[in-house]
């Protein structure tokens, strides 16, 4: 009896979280269903995970910049034109692929350090700097391909980030090997930091799960990681974006739950003036947030611009708005100092996953973009209700 | 030398004069109160400790050396704390990550540095969070150190404000109304925390207080401040048979009487 009370406890408490999980888990069985497996095939799963990678990025960084109580409305088309950039540079000027890279992080984290000057120094609102940058970038994005139109990019390194597996290695029976050995150190890994949570916040004497209900936990996130990544073997393994989301979504979720600085992140969302007296610099905060915002948006332009295989004028259209439903969907708060990293691509996830089923079930694209609002209405709802209720 | 010396302070706001010449020194190791009544620029001179606005003439000095043109948080890093009138928590973190913001004033991680998993920012975080524990049980809220700051109760809340500006080591504290809202029982607890602050941290305390039962029990110097100037200072005694005070209190003719 303790045991389903504390269930349900544990779900009321959460229930914000759990209810994006349900609401993902929902919305993967109707599809399957709907589209008689389909939907959960290894290989609409890979193309869902490789659709979904350039809006996923976003989403983190979008997701830190909403906590401190900004926007970013330039990151769509600043990843379209740091793509063209980037496709300048390999086609006209032969440049190796990973110093195009490294180039176009760089100039997106200059970007974000110019927004950074306007929001933090000069006090102009985010909205209004970041729907400039969107004017300016789409201007200079149409501008870089005046002359040669799109750009098709003839390099077999650079499209494999946006559609190539890593290797294999060795096969077991049909299935991707590295892939599969990747799936079970992800597993070790979880319940290894799980294990070492449990024993710090035991230390300050926190409130920790029972053993049952860890264990139930443990197993439940265990299968889902494992399932994931057999699907994946079973295709083409992992691609090279799946890899890159997964490095960017450990890198934040680190640095926000585990460092000073994503202390600090969450301090300044949460009361502004309150941080600064207490020895937080909130301009200093303002600048990374927003540098590390437009160097996603860079990385993004480089996974679309690979993806398509080409720099395109129209590239960008609309990243950022499904960026800022992603983080939404994901439980960000607008009120400030509220929102998780891993919430963010979730959101993301739910809001490709609508996408990509409806257009295995043929559904007008009229109706998408409805449907798709509703959603995103439906769970910002949700969001306002538990936390009043919480109050 | 005092810790804290302050020349000549002068504010406007768009013509209104908040603060007018006021000059004061504050002794190590002391418990030095701002009384007057509402309006009387009290606030606004923490705030220009506090680096909130900079002061429109005038000087404040730091153990001798100038607070002017510092950020509100530079002056945090250099030895002054402080808490609200009305409470600023970070009312969706944990009890015990408020404290830990204050507490991060002190470490050299950087973001490099403990994504690499350098030994040196675990033992800093290490050493941070046991500082944090040690405050949470000073101000006696070890108990709820997971719970969301902002489901406190009002009085928990005014602790937590407390310790996390302690987190930041301050040499100097300043609490604005710290027992504003609070009943009779928790000011008690409230005096009771304060003089074990001053004793166990070797701190300056600076109080603004409206409570003068509070205010002469616990302080050792008195500054009233009325229409934005010094009236009067000096210990409680002093201040209790002021006859300019009371007249800022009471309005004239209440000392003829």
């Amino acid at each position: 009896m303790a045991f389903i009370n504390e269930g349900i406890t544990l779900f009321k408490k959460n229930i914000r979280e759990y209810g994006m999980y349900i609401a993902l888990a929902v919305i993967m069985a109707t599809f399957y269903f709907q589209t008689d497996g389909l939907f959960m095939s290894s290989r609409n799963l890979s193309n869902l995970i490789n659709m979904t990678g350039y809006i996923a990025v976003l989403a983190v960084g979008m997701t830190l910049v909403i906590v401190i109580r900004h926007i970013d409305l330039s990151v769509g088309f600043v990843a379209g034109f740091v793509g063209a950039v980037a496709a300048i540079l390999l086609t006209q000027h032969d440049m190796p692929v990973w110093l195009t890279i490294v180039i176009a992080l760089i100039l997106g984290c200059v970007i974000g350090l110019i927004n950074g000057f306007f929001v933090a120094n000069l006090g102009i609102p985010a909205f209004v700097v970041s729907l400039a940058g969107m004017l300016i970038f789409r201007g200079l994005l149409q501008l870089s391909l005046v002359k040669t139109g799109t750009i098709i990019i003839p390099n077999q390194a650079f499209k494999d980030i946006g559609n190539g597996y890593i290797p294999s290695l060795f096969m077991v029976d049909t299935f991707q090997g590295l892939t599969l050995v990747i799936g079970v150190l992800a597993i070790i890994l979880f319940i290894w930091s799980e294990i070492k949570t449990r024993i710090n916040n035991k230390k300050y004497g926190f409130e920790v799960l029972s053993i049952p209900m860890m264990f139930i936990k443990i197993a439940f996130i265990s299968f889902i990681i494992g399932y994931i990544f057999y699907t994946l073997a079973g295709y083409h393994g992992l691609s090279w974006t799946a890899v890159i989301v997964l490095v960017i979504v450990a890198l934040y979720h680190f640095i926000t739950t585990k460092t000073p600085l994503g202390r600090h992140i969450y301090a300044v969302g949460g009361n502004p003036e309150a941080a600064q007296l207490s020895g937080i610099s909130v301009k200093k905060i303002t600048y990374i947030v927003f540098a590390s915002m437009s160097t996603l948006a860079a990385l993004s332009g480089i996974l679309y611009t690979a993806r398509l295989n080409s720099a395109a004028p129209t590239a960008g259209v609309m990243f950022e708005l499904d960026a800022i439903a992603a983080a939404y969907v994901g439980g960000v708060s607008a009120a400030g100092g509220v929102g998780k990293v891993t919430g963010s691509i979730i959101g993301a996830f739910v809001m490709a996953s609508l996408t990509s089923g409806m257009n295995l079930m043929f559904i007008d694209v009229s109706w998408q973009y409805i449907i798709r609002g509703a959603v995103l209405v439906l769970a910002v709802v949700f969001d306002v209700m538990t936390r009043n209720k919480a109050k | 030398m005092p810790m804290l010396q302050i020349k000549d302070l002068g504010k406007n706001f768009a013509g209104i004069q908040a603060l007018k010449d006021v000059s004061l020194s504050v002794e190590p190791n002391s418990i030095t109160a701002f009384i007057g009544p509402n309006g009387a620029g009290k606030t606004t001179l923490f705030n220009m400790i506090t680096g909130v606005y900079p002061p429109s003439t005038g000087e404040i000095l730091l153990e001798g050396k100038s607070l002017l043109g510092c950020k509100p948080d530079e002056i945090s890093r250099r030895g002054i704390a402080r808490t609200f009138q009305n409470i600023r928590l970070f009312s969706k973190m944990t009890v015990f990550e408020n404290v830990l913001v204050g507490c991060h004033n002190q470490l050299k991680t950087n973001v490099l540095t403990a994504v690499l998993g350098l030994p040196f920012t675990k033992k800093e975080e290490n050493i941070a969070e046991k500082e944090a524990y040690k405050l949470l049980q000073f101000v006696g809220l070890a108990e709820s150190l997971n719970e969301e700051a902002g489901n406190l109760s009002y009085g928990n809340q005014r602790k937590l404000e407390i310790a996390r500006a302690l987190a930041t080591k301050p040499r100097i504290l300043l609490l604005d109304e710290p027992a504003a809202g609070m009943n009779p029982r928790e000011t008690r607890e409230l005096t009771d925390l304060i003089l074990k602050i001053r004793d166990e941290f070797k701190l300056t305390l600076i109080l603004i207080e409206h409570d003068m039962k509070l205010v002469m029990k616990l302080s050792e110097h008195i500054i009233v401040l009325d229409h934005g100037e010094k009236i009067a200072e000096g210990n409680s005694h002093d201040i209790q048979n002021n006859p300019k005070v009371i007249e800022a209190y009471l309005g004239t003719g209440a000392v003829a009487k």
